[in-house]
């Protein structure tokens, strides 16, 4: 079964959406924060990555995002986004510290059905 | 791929950012709704001339609703510890000092008094002012608690030395804490530059280019935000 990768620094987030996944399955493996989740992609090879965008600070996870567009070993693992920020995403001028590689996203709190209709999608 | 397409991307442009759960603007609120009483009672039976409204049985109603309003004074930062440990413990973290608030001390007369935004290095999720304010809460609350329960059971248990002392202490502690709010209400209410504040504890959200400006750290990162505070100095600087 599918490995994923669940970066976010909200335990309790982290927890609801591994019952979700496991209950189809799904092997989860999770980290606290972008880095320690580039060190975990690294080392696991996950088939895909949920990862939230505000941790330790706002623009943490897209940060990460462009980490891991930059890293011939990461780019091609499919990214969802989850975020509780409230924005929206338009095509802009680069650089920006706002620029996302390409992704899907999911708004929290995140629907459960939603969330296993995305991680299907996301995994082909 | 042409140039203009390499140059454009999709962004996520951020609008709002979750900066206080309910329940934390829930104990502001209260702890704001208790503060207020307890100095307006705790006044009348501190100064001279308010000593009249403090006999009689008016002074039992200020008596009981200082206590009463004590105890939700006291018990709401244990109630939120025990319903929210992680947040209370990620606060505690928040509010410590580092390097970085030496130069909001340095730079906070030209900041917010002169306008010079180029001399205030990178905030957190709270800057430094927030940070005294947080700090000065924790401790008046500590002091209040410890001489508020002396005052309250002690009186004949305690030597009568250690009963004025306890008094005392109360006091003063009770002039720290009116002093810090009311700096903290002029913040809130009137500083140009503070109104996104009573916004954020009012709603639990904060802008994204208040976010960027005034809480570089939390925004960018500490290490971003850093670049952007030397580039935005170099930048004022060649301009003089």
């Amino acid at each position: 079964m599918a490995k994923i990768l669940v970066v976010d620094d909200d335990r309790d987030f982290i927890k609801i959406t591994r019952m979700i996944l496991q209950s189809q399955h799904y092997e989860v493996i999770t980290a606290a924060n972008g880095e320690e989740g580039l060190e975990v992609m690294r080392r696991e090879k996950p088939d895909l990555v949920i990862l939230d965008v505000m941790m330790s600070y706002i623009l943490e996870g897209l940060d990460t995002r462009r980490q891991m567009a930059a890293d011939p070993n990461l780019k091609n693992i499919p990214v969802i986004m989850s975020t509780s920020l409230t924005g929206e995403r338009v095509q802009r001028n680069l650089p920006s510290d706002e620029y996302v590689p390409d992704s899907a996203w999911l708004h929290k709190p995140i629907d459960p059905d939603k969330l296993l209709e995305q991680v299907k999608k996301a995994l082909g | 791929m042409n140039e203009q397409a390499q140059a454009t991307g999709h962004i996520f442009q951020i609008r709002w950012i979750p900066k206080y759960t309910f329940v934390e603007r829930l104990l502001h609120w209260v702890h704001t709704a208790s503060f207020v009483p307890l100095v307006a009672t705790g006044l009348v039976l501190y100064l001279d001339f308010l000593k009249p409204l403090a006999q009689g049985e008016a002074g039992e109603w200020m008596r009981l609703v200082h206590r009463l309003t004590a105890i939700l004074f006291v018990g709401e930062p244990v109630i939120y510890g025990i319903l929210q440990p992680r947040r209370l413990w990620m606060h505690i973290k928040e509010f410590s000092f580092e390097r970085d608030d030496l130069g909001w001390m340095k730079s906070a007369f030209g900041y917010y008094v002169l306008g010079r935004h180029t001399d205030m290095p990178p905030q957190g999720r709270f800057n430094t002012g927030e940070k005294i304010n947080g700090m000065v809460m924790i401790l008046t609350w500590a002091l209040f608690v410890g001489t508020g329960l002396v005052m309250w059971f002690g009186k004949g248990l305690v030597p009568a030395d250690i009963f004025r002392l306890m008094v005392m202490v109360h006091d003063l502690t009770m002039i720290a804490a009116v002093c810090m709010f009311i700096v903290h209400l002029y913040l809130a209410l009137a500083h140009p530059l503070m109104w996104a504040a009573l916004v954020s504890m009012r709603f639990g959200y904060t802008s994204a280019s208040y976010a960027a400006e005034h809480h570089a750290k939390w925004y960018y990162g500490p290490k971003r935000a850093q670049e952007l505070y030397e580039a935005k100095k170099k930048a004022a600087s060649s301009k003089h």
